[in-house]
């Protein structure tokens, strides 16, 4: 049981932590998913070190979607901020449920009848 | 025990904490730290209100940095549009603030269900019932800061209100002024009522827990985080506003209410102000006095716990375990081969029996539930479920 809670956690976490590397950039640009946009670093990663890194232009269309949605909700600028906010949100959620995970097998009591003199 | 409860909802309450232990253990069920939610909130504020401080200008027309208009609208503005993480940060006070509304209607809910407002406890229920006012007043400030349109309305309506009160109105207006007119002195009294009276909160706090040994100020890890991801959630879901900047020669009539904060405006803005002040000072008045003992006869009246004298060693163990401070050490009789001696404030006792687990010579007991009738009652229960 043990094992197979700690196996579920480091999943768990390995996919949180991709995820947020994939989107960390994507809200840094405001979710825009133009390669001119991305930042120096991932550009030269992307060119020189052939990484299996998503294609951000395929998210680019969510991306749009999620900022009209901000624009609608009243937002005006700073978009990537939201996104930030949303993805530590699922982050922390992830986290709770790790945490918890690994705490609820340590919440079992026993009873201890005490011994008077 | 509940009796004065309609069973209905103490059972309904009950069968939900049961059914978040089977879920998640009853070591992260959010029931079991109720009073605690609102404290993660409050620190929460404190910290994002110190960041949106660094940057807020209390000022209706500080207009002195030649081209630009500076003021309380402006600063919230650029905290919004223009700051790393402004809207971010402005968002989570925002909500955490409804969220700490929320958390302690809901902690009094709970401890209205299951009776633990009264008796032992009034000091708690009563308190609570001014830290919620409190709560409820600094955040209203905070709409006030903003200096948007309905800020101006809310300050108004409030002043009209004041204005309503017999002998302290003109006071009360004159206070919250900071003069006899709306001014630059105006913004910078709601921002110190705003952070003032959020440190005086602290000591409402201390009063809340004053009769409460071991109280639970602190949710578990996980908790915190998802209370704290609830936040971040909410605030790209409903990114924060502001309305259009005040102006003092306008006279704008409707805003966007806020339920949690906003709701005696409303109130305000439906009945005339002697009815409002009725209703509210009423309502609080009643709040207040739930815990009276005449209002709520319990079927089985409390038997507060009795030292035997010839027993007890001074040893103070019992002192330290009883969680509502009921068990005081004074000295022991002259010719008392022990120091101290334990003694019972009876109307702070709840008949817990912590006491009588803590002692370990048999020195205290309930009157009717003795000592060992209870460990012969919890062997009978382990033996029959082998393995507890």
């Amino acid at each position: 049981m043990d094992k197979t809670i700690d196996i579920v956690l480091v999943v768990v976490a390995a996919v949180v932590c991709l995820a947020f590397t994939g989107l960390m950039p994507w809200a840094e640009l405001g979710m825009n998913g133009a390669y001119d946009n991305w930042p120096l670093w991932l550009r030269w990663a992307n060119e020189n070190l052939f990484l299996p890194l998503p294609n951000y232009n395929q998210v680019a269309g969510m991306g749009a979607s999620w900022t009209e949605y901000l624009k609608k909700s009243g937002a005006e600028s700073r978009y990537g901020d939201y996104a930030y906010s949303l993805v530590m949100g699922v982050a922390m959620v992830a986290a709770a449920i790790g945490i918890a995970a690994i705490g609820r097998e340590e919440a079992e009591e026993k009873t201890i009848l005490p011994v008077k003199k | 025990m509940y009796t004065s409860i309609p069973k209905g909802l103490t059972d309904f309450a009950l069968a939900i904490e049961k059914g978040t232990n089977a879920v998640i253990s009853n070591r992260y069920n959010p029931f079991y730290y109720h009073g605690a939610l609102p404290q993660f909130y409050l620190w929460v504020l404190f910290l994002s209100g110190l960041l949106l401080f660094a940057y807020y200008i209390p000022t209706i027309d500080n207009a002195y940095f030649s081209a630009n208009l500076v003021n309380a609208w402006t600063s919230v503005d650029y905290i919004t549009d223009k700051l790393p993480m402004g809207a971010v940060i402005r968002g989570i006070h925002r909500y955490a603030g409804d969220a700490m509304v929320i958390t302690i209607v809901l902690h009094a809910l709970r401890v209205w269900v299951t009776d633990r407002y009264r008796q032992y406890r009034w000091i708690q229920w009563v308190t609570g019932i001014m830290l919620l006012l409190m709560v409820l007043f600094v955040g209203q400030t905070g709409y006030y800061l903003v200096w948007d349109e309905r800020s101006l309305v809310l300050t108004r309506m409030t002043v009209s209100a004041f204005d309503a009160l017999p002998i302290i109105g003109p006071g009360l207006k004159a206070w919250f002024l900071n003069g006899t007119a709306i001014t630059n002195l105006t913004l910078s009294n709601f921002l110190f009522i705003h952070i003032g009276l959020s440190f005086t909160l602290l000591f409402g706090l201390w009063m809340h827990y004053v009769r409460m040994t071991r109280p639970v100020i602190a949710p578990p890890p996980a908790i915190n985080y998802m209370l704290l991801a609830v936040l971040l959630l909410v605030v790209f879901a409903y990114p924060i506003t502001s309305g259009k900047m005040a102006d003092i020669n306008s006279a704008p009539t409707s805003f966007d209410i806020d339920w949690f904060f906003l709701f005696p405006y409303w109130l305000m803005a439906h009945v005339d102000l002697v009815t409002y002040w009725v209703l509210m000072i009423g309502a609080t008045i009643g709040l207040t006095i739930v815990p009276l003992p005449n209002l709520y006869k319990a079927a089985n009246p409390i038997e507060p716990a009795e030292v035997v004298l010839t027993k007890c060693v001074g040893c103070s163990l019992c002192s330290f375990d009883c969680p509502y401070q009921a068990i005081e050490m004074v000295p022991a009789p002259a010719g008392s081969r022990f120091k101290l001696l334990a003694t019972v404030k009876p109307y702070r006792c709840s008949a817990c029996g912590v006491c009588v687990g803590a002692c370990a010579f048999d020195a205290i007991d309930l009157p009717n539930l003795l000592d060992t009738d209870v460990t012969a009652q919890i062997r009978a229960l382990a033996e029959a479920k082998p393995g507890a």
